[in-house]
């Protein structure tokens, strides 16, 4: 992602989360959009019916949720990028289409701005429940990426980024925005057209007659052909060979589920994405995502202000896993604390990676309101108080650190 | 005489053949009835989009050499209108079943009749799911059998194309698999016609609708279709008490009315003018 | 709407009959269904594709001129009146499977 260092004051708006998304999407070259409303995604599609008519884009409000990604994956098969926004209750309606859209490989965003649930929940408030549902929400083995913003200028830019990923990768790319984020109004410097890097599919470079829809690539993503565009070729949600027609037999399921995994699982170092706040030094490390991120990062700088070494490992890409990163956190650390606004989805993921010693101590607000500082600041103070495994050489970081009393 | 099987060939994928559909399944009649539409119409291969849902109907798409897409039980019209919203010089066909339109696809069904985008919709009906194993439908006649139903029906079938013409179709008609070349014009009167086209096609399903309810043979099932329907111009001449029970074919519904991406295009316009 | 001509049936010569009868040597791909020994006094009017007929009997029951029947052997469909034959079209119409054609002029299609 390029900087925006030269943008120019004339661009700076402040504008609300999912907005941003809207200006984004459309910044990233979408110009079709299927939506049905509901709270607190709703604004994404009111913005992109008004921004997209100027650019010659379609928007349509469908009939439900599934009609919705339905009509999305039809225009992306005729070379159109295309993105649907929602929440819970919608986000489990399109499902079965998301799983569609892995197995035939069709690009397109998904904006999932998590609210209370589960069921109808608490539409008009926040939390980060849908995490494993964006993993495992459909059934099967499929391939998904998953991005989460944590400000309004993150709405932005990983709305193009999912755009980029979905198209480079052909595959479902979520954004799980959430409440907060969504209704937040920020202020937005917004690049100019030239700062924005995009990423189109790779069409065919053969001719129609010589053209395999699903063959095998150095990178696993075969090029795609737009419908309309002379190349006449099957596409389906069965298992298929590399020619799209279905198939039964088991050596080309298993080459076809084995491809679709491997898209992902050997460009992770591509896709997955996270921030490093005072790491290098820190005892005790957090893991966080969303708007919860903030407050996690409040509270580091507050707990160093206190002397304590703690620090932040922001997860900007949730799915897949930041694996690496986790393995790479000290074996050594006081803690790792996990706040997250569900009962510990991402703290099981983190426990499954990480090989160290330290103890890993989940952080779950439920209750709709958003986690607040003093409350991570007080798990960050009992763990300041736990032994550390072994004693480890004093860091190069500059600053002195000051030794907590033990409470 | 045109030789009907080649212009049919012309436009299947050959090497994908012989079809899954069991013998004397009404499908292959309505492909063929199908393409044959489509040679009329002098369509670009290249510019024909065949969308299907989930059903014995819906493997059409292996068999065309069009662009195919082949998508979730009941949600073809949303794809299709996402297809012809997003490219609308393609000319887009749907193809379902009396299942996947008229029971998971219903909602889509009627919104597309109300959106009137300029799409054909063949409703392939043989009052069962045949390929989950014979289960009823929503066309399921009173007093038959099926699967989920051994002791016969408690609930009365949908008229599929009052439900189209209610919700706001331009283009409604009805054949069978038995009148094989009247067929053939209500696609290409269908596919001609600007708005939302739908054509229920009346087929047999002899594996399952007609063993269930004594029909064994294919040849019995055309006839029955050949005995118990009769035609727009028929149902005006007869008596009530004649045309009882009997199912009316032909073109039932016909209208102009402003069409979605024309719609669109419009509105597309007023937006860019205001700056 | 159906088209059910009256035709009248030329009665063809026992031999005809009972080598037409006799089982067909079971083809892949584009072959006819009768015996190539077989001295024809009239020429194929229509060609079969064996492997994809499916032996539903609809061409046969819709035959005007009961040209064809299902062979014993296989099930499938066969020309047993080849000089009855009044290339009306109506197998070809109404075979599910795409499994017959009309010759036409004499020539093969395809």
């Amino acid at each position: 992602m390029k900087t925006l260092e030269h943008a120019t004051r004339s661009r700076v708006r402040v504008v609300s989360g999912n907005e941003a998304c809207a200006q984004a999407a459309v910044a990233a070259g979408c110009r079709f959009f299927g939506g049905y409303p509901i709270t607190p995604s709703t604004e994404i599609a009111e913005h992109m019916a008004r921004l997209l008519p100027p650019v010659g884009g379609k928007f349509i409000q469908m009939e439900d949720e599934m009609a919705s990604l339905g009509a999305v994956l039809g225009a992306s098969v005729t070379g159109v990028k295309a993105m649907t926004a929602t929440s819970g209750p919608g986000f489990s309606l399109m499902q079965e289409n998301i799983g569609y859209a892995a197995m035939a490989e069709i690009p397109c965003v998904i904006i999932n701005v998590m609210r209370g649930g589960p069921s109808t929940g608490l539409p008009t408030k926040t939390s980060q429940a849908d995490i494993m549902q964006s993993r495992w929400g459909s059934h099967g083995d499929y391939p998904v990426i998953a991005l989460v913003p944590s400000n309004v200028y993150e709405c932005f830019t990983l709305t193009i980024h999912a755009f980029n990923l979905s198209e480079k990768y052909r595959v479902p790319v979520i954004v799980l925005s959430d409440e907060i984020v969504g209704h937040a109004h920020e202020n937005v410097v917004f690049p100019s057209p030239e700062e924005i890097t995009i990423f189109n599919r790779i069409k065919p470079s053969v001719p129609p007659e010589e053209y395999v829809p699903y063959e095998d690539t150095p990178t696993g993503v075969p090029p795609m052909a737009s419908f309309g565009d002379g190349y006449r070729y099957f596409i389906t949600g069965l298992t298929h060979d590399e020619a799209g027609f279905p198939t039964s037999r088991p050596q080309q399921i298993d080459a076809l589920l084995r491809r679709l995994k491997r898209k992902i699982d050997d460009n992770v170092s591509d896709i997955v994405c996270v921030e490093e706040f005072l790491l290098d030094d820190a005892e005790i490390v957090l893991v966080a995502f969303g708007s919860v991120a903030r407050v996690a990062k409040a509270a580091v700088m507050r707990a160093r202000s206190l002397g304590i070494r703690a620090g932040l490992l922001r997860l900007i890409s949730l799915w897949p896993f930041p694996e690496t990163q986790i393995r790479n956190l000290p074996n050594d650390l006081r803690a790792i604390i996990v706040p997250e606004m569900n009962f510990g989805q991402i703290v099981g993921e983190v426990s499954k990676h990480y090989r160290g010693k330290a103890g890993i101590f989940p952080h779950n607000r439920v209750d709709s309101e958003l986690t607040t500082i003093e409350e991570i600041l007080e798990q960050i103070e009992k763990a300041q108080s736990v032994t550390r495994p072994r004693s480890r050489p004093r860091s190069r970081a500059s600053s002195p650190v000051r030794q907590s009393t033990a409470k | 005489m045109r030789a009907y099987a080649e212009i049919a060939r012309h436009y299947l994928r050959t090497n994908r053949l012989p079809h899954v559909w069991c013998p004397g399944c009404g499908d292959g009649t309505v492909l063929g009835a199908f393409l044959r539409a489509v040679d009329e119409l002098g369509l670009d291969k290249d510019k024909v989009a065949v969308v299907s849902g989930i059903g014995c109907s819906s493997r059409t798409p292996v068999y065309v050499d069009f662009n195919t897409l082949h998508t979730t039980h009941g949600r073809p019209l949303a794809f299709a209108t996402g297809i012809k919203l997003a490219r609308p010089e393609l000319t887009v066909v749907t193809i379902t079943g009396d299942g996947d339109c008229l029971a998971i696809g219903g909602n889509h069904f009627i919104h597309a009749c109300r959106r009137n985008i300029d799409m054909t919709v063949i409703i392939y009906n043989n009052s069962i799911y045949g390929m989950t194993g014979g289960q009823h439908s929503p066309t399921t006649p009173e007093g038959a059998f099926a699967a989920t139903i051994p002791y016969g029906t408690t609930e009365p079938p949908f008229d599929a194309c009052k439900l189209a013409e209610a919700a706001g179709a331009s283009f409604v008609a009805r054949g069978t698999t038995y009148h094989t070349r009247e067929l053939e014009k209500l696609f290409v009167a269908a596919i001609k016609k600007k708005g939302l086209s739908v054509v229920e096609v009346i087929q047999q399903c002899p594996t399952y609708y007609g063993r269930y309810n004594r029909m064994r043979s294919p040849v019995d099932m055309l006839n029955w279709q050949k005995e118990n329907t009769i035609t727009v111009t028929q149902a005006q001449k007869l008596d009530p008490e004649q045309s009882r029970g009997k199912i009316v074919r032909g073109i039932l519904f016909e209208r102009d009315a402003p069409e979605l991406c024309e719609n669109y295009r419009k509105l597309i316009e007023r937006a860019q003018a205001k700056g | 709407m159906s088209t059910d001509r009256e035709k009248t049936t030329i009665r063809a010569g026992n031999e005809a009959e009972t080598a037409a009868s006799a089982p067909p040597a079971d083809g892949e791909g584009d072959k006819l269904s009768t015996p190539p020994e077989a001295e024809k006094a009239v020429p194929d009017p229509v060609e079969i594709f064996n492997s994809w007929c499916k032996g539903c009997g609809i061409c046969v029951a819709f035959c005007p001129t009961k040209t064809l029947a299902l062979s014993p052997a296989t099930g499938k469909c066969i020309i047993v009146l080849a000089e009855a034959c009044s290339k009306c079209g109506l197998c070809e119409l109404r075979c599910p499977d795409f499994a017959i054609t009309v010759i036409l002029n004499g020539a093969r299609p395809r």
